[in-house]
């Protein structure tokens, strides 16, 4: 089973679902984030993700683990995909191991949104037409003030989040 | 010698993966750091402040003290996932 949370290859599910393992763990929740054909009404080609990997690595194991805390897991993984992907690949999995089915689903929704929110992976989006542009995401800055920030071009914040 | 490394939308900007500054004296902190990269680099100075500090797998805060010899990571809001 890999042990990489980022990986440059397509991502091998099936490795990930540990299902010669926790007998006590009657429902297992799987999410697949794939490479969509649109966003904000322009038509997608492709995407490449990039990472600084020293501390991404570091912080989804931490996500991990607390979701393994907070939720009651008997485990948990999620690994997301770098490099360029075409429609339909696979970007991030999330694989969350719990007694009951609840928990499982709850724990998969909080990993994948604290990876998104915190982990340092960029998205950027080539078009059709030949352009590209990186997606607008989260500051992870710990000592920032994110209610008073406006972007480069002094719009606010909120107008492009994702 | 006090190194950058670049990520996100941040290697266009700057037209390059990385930012090498010889200052006259070291920087006392990551903010003073960063005033010296927006000397440098104009084009990175509007988004400095919503870039995260990062030395290997720890994130820094704007008060720390710049490490020595070891490059810094400029990291832009992230959009995984």
């Amino acid at each position: 089973m890999t042990s990489e949370r980022l990986v440059d290859a397509p991502i091998a599910i099936d490795r990930l679902l540990a299902l010669d393992a926790h007998p006590d763990c009657g429902g297992l929740a799987l999410f697949a984030g794939t490479v969509r054909d649109q966003h904000e009404g322009r038509s997608v080609l492709r995407l490449r993700y990039t990472a600084y990997r020293p501390l991404a690595e570091r912080l989804i194991r931490e996500i991990e683990q607390a979701a393994r805390a907070r939720f009651g897991l008997g485990y948990c993984r999620a690994v997301h995909r770098l490099g360029m992907l075409d429609i339909g690949e696979v970007a991030i999995v999330c694989v969350a191991r719990a007694p009951h089915r609840a928990e499982a689903f709850a724990a998969c929704r909080y990993v994948v949104d604290e990876v998104k929110h915190r982990v340092p992976v960029w998205k950027e989006e080539f078009y059709t037409d030949g352009s590209s542009a990186f997606v607008r995401g989260c500051c992870i800055r710990p000592d920032h003030d994110s209610h008073a920030e406006t972007l480069p071009d002094g719009a606010p914040r909120e107008r492009r989040e994702q | 010698m006090l190194r950058f490394e670049l990520f996100g939308e941040l290697v266009a900007l700057a037209k390059s993966e990385s930012v090498s500054l010889e200052p006259i004296s070291s920087p006392a902190s990551i903010q003073d750091a960063l005033a010296l990269l927006a000397q440098a680099q104009p084009a990175l100075g509007p988004w400095l402040d919503r870039c995260a500090v990062a030395c290997g797998d720890k994130l820094l805060l704007r008060g720390d003290a710049v490490p020595s010899d070891k490059p810094l990571a400029l990291l832009p809001p992230v959009t995984g996932g």
